[in-house]
């Protein structure tokens, strides 16, 4: 039965969902986007609340047993509770300056650093990746080589050919595996998702069967 | 052949009934999915009966899924599994499918898991997945609530904090699966640093190089999808591969003829394609 209900409610939301996509049904379409759509964000708003939670949870716990490196839930609590509590009760919420200058001033600068770290990441996955140690791998250094050098003005002063090299393997070789890619992932998600609606991929109701 | 008055003629039947779209691909669409559907049922019908069903190739990353588990049982150090940066999409499904499979074995040998979550809707599925296990194997008070962890809903914000979590838990096993975006290269790159062995999947395509690049077992894509046929070996899950595979082929077969009559000056494809 737990498993039942979730089984037949996705059957039906699924369904409604696909005939709101293909078909001119006023009362299908006006049904999907007026109480389907909204169902899903409230949905996810009453989820905000159990991340919250786990968060809380999780952070006091360190704190409470002293574990490892506790010292830093208090940081991580205090910003937690200061940045709910400004942005319930500050005028305007959100969108006051005050809230708005230590969001901008914190979270935005520490995520731009960690986006950052992604190219020295990548430089060292490429010096990997790059050592030809089998025929695959040494097609992928010469290729490299290519793309690379045809992409800094250095590599067109040695040879005026490497732009155009460059610029082939990107717009051939390089989009058509990509679209290759991008057929084979549709086509995957819209198995899945026939999966999910009929009741054959049953992974994520696996919860609904413990105590 | 005229494909505009045939698109002229067949336009007030099908805006009885059918969506428009902007790139009139409706109509073809429509079709598509139809024609899926009916590959579904076939194959569905197959595998009720004795029929031998297609076979599925080998696919490493999956197959090494069992060498990470027991690497880390060996180490006594955590797995480290990242059900991607969606909510509930059709590749969280396929992480969280896999994420079952994966809480089965840890359940069995004790091996600690800990499941980093960008969303908290996912959080709430994918412990009770883990919970399940640990109940199927009778030991209940085995499972760890802390180590099922909502993060962050920022994407740098829940990066970091799995970096963070590789390093001071010392993983020795990554799994990455999922739809991922840029963060992808800095997990699958903290990961190597930390000695993990890594195996990832995901669904976009600018993402897949880098995973290439850092992760030692990397699935292609759509072998994501796979994963539940794969590890179950069941029937019906096989039969929903091969419509897939029937469907695609099919998409293959007009592209490929539609390139050679491109070639020649001929959008006939293009035209039959793009009729409402």
């Amino acid at each position: 039965m737990r498993r039942t209900v979730p089984m037949v409610l996705t059957f039906c939301a699924g369904f409604i969902m696909v005939l709101d996509g293909f078909f001119n049904i006023s009362f299908i379409n006006g049904f999907a986007n007026r109480y389907l759509m909204r169902s899903v964000t409230l949905s996810v708003a009453w989820a905000a609340g159990i991340g919250a939670l786990n968060i809380v949870r999780l952070h006091v716990r360190n704190i409470t047993t002293k574990r490892t490196n506790y010292q830093y839930s208090y940081i991580l609590l205090g910003f937690f509770f200061f940045m709910l509590i400004s942005g319930v009760v500050l005028e305007r919420h959100t969108t006051n300056p005050f809230y708005q200058f230590v969001y901008s001033s914190f979270q935005a600068q520490l995520s731009a650093a960690v986006f950052s770290l992604s190219s020295f990441y990548l430089a060292s996955s490429s010096y990997r990746a790059f050592r030809a140690r089998s025929l695959e791998a040494t097609l992928l250094l010469v290729a490299a080589v290519f793309v690379i050098s045809g992409s800094v003005p250095m590599g067109a002063a040695i040879w005026s050919g490497f732009p155009t090299v460059s610029q082939w393997l990107m717009k051939y070789i390089n989009d058509s595996t990509m679209r290759a890619f991008t057929i084979g992932s549709t086509m995957g998600t819209l198995s899945q998702c026939v999966r999910n609606l009929v009741g054959i991929e049953r992974g994520h109701l696996r919860g609904s069967e413990g105590g | 052949m005229d494909t505009t008055a045939l698109s002229d003629a067949l336009r007030p039947f099908l805006s009885s009934w059918l969506r428009s779209d902007s790139n009139r691909l409706s109509f073809t669409a429509f079709i598509f999915f139809a024609f899926f559907i009916t590959m579904v049922i076939y194959y569905w019908r197959m595998s009720l009966g004795e029929k031998p069903m297609p076979k599925l190739r080998r696919i490493p990353g999956l197959d090494a899924l069992d060498e990470s588990i027991g690497r880390a049982t060996e180490m006594g150090r955590p797995i480290v599994f990242v059900p991607g940066m969606s909510g509930f999409s059709a590749p969280t499904y396929a992480a969280l499918t896999i994420m079952g499979y994966v809480a089965d074995q840890v359940a069995r040998y004790d091996t600690r898991m800990i499941v980093c979550y960008r969303y908290p809707e996912v959080l709430a599925v994918g412990s009770s997945i883990v919970q399940t296990s640990y109940l199927e194997q009778g030991k209940r008070d085995a499972f760890r609530a802390d180590d099922h962890r909502f993060l962050s809903s920022d994407q740098f914000g829940y990066a970091s904090g799995v970096c963070g979590i590789l390093q001071r838990e010392r993983a020795a096993s990554q799994h990455i699966f999922g739809s991922m975006a840029a963060e992808a290269i800095i997990l699958a790159e903290v990961g190597n640093v930390v000695g993990a062995i890594q195996i990832a999947g995901q669904t976009g395509s600018l993402q897949q190089p880098y995973l290439f690049a850092a992760c030692d077992y990397t699935l292609m894509v759509e072998e994501l999808y796979v994963a539940s046929a794969y590890l179950s070996q069941d029937r019906l899950r096989i039969g929903m591969l091969a419509a897939q595979d029937i469907s695609k082929s099919v998409l293959i077969i007009l592209i490929v003829i539609g390139a050679f009559l491109m070639t020649f000056g001929s959008n006939f494809i293009d035209r039959i394609l793009t009729l409402y």
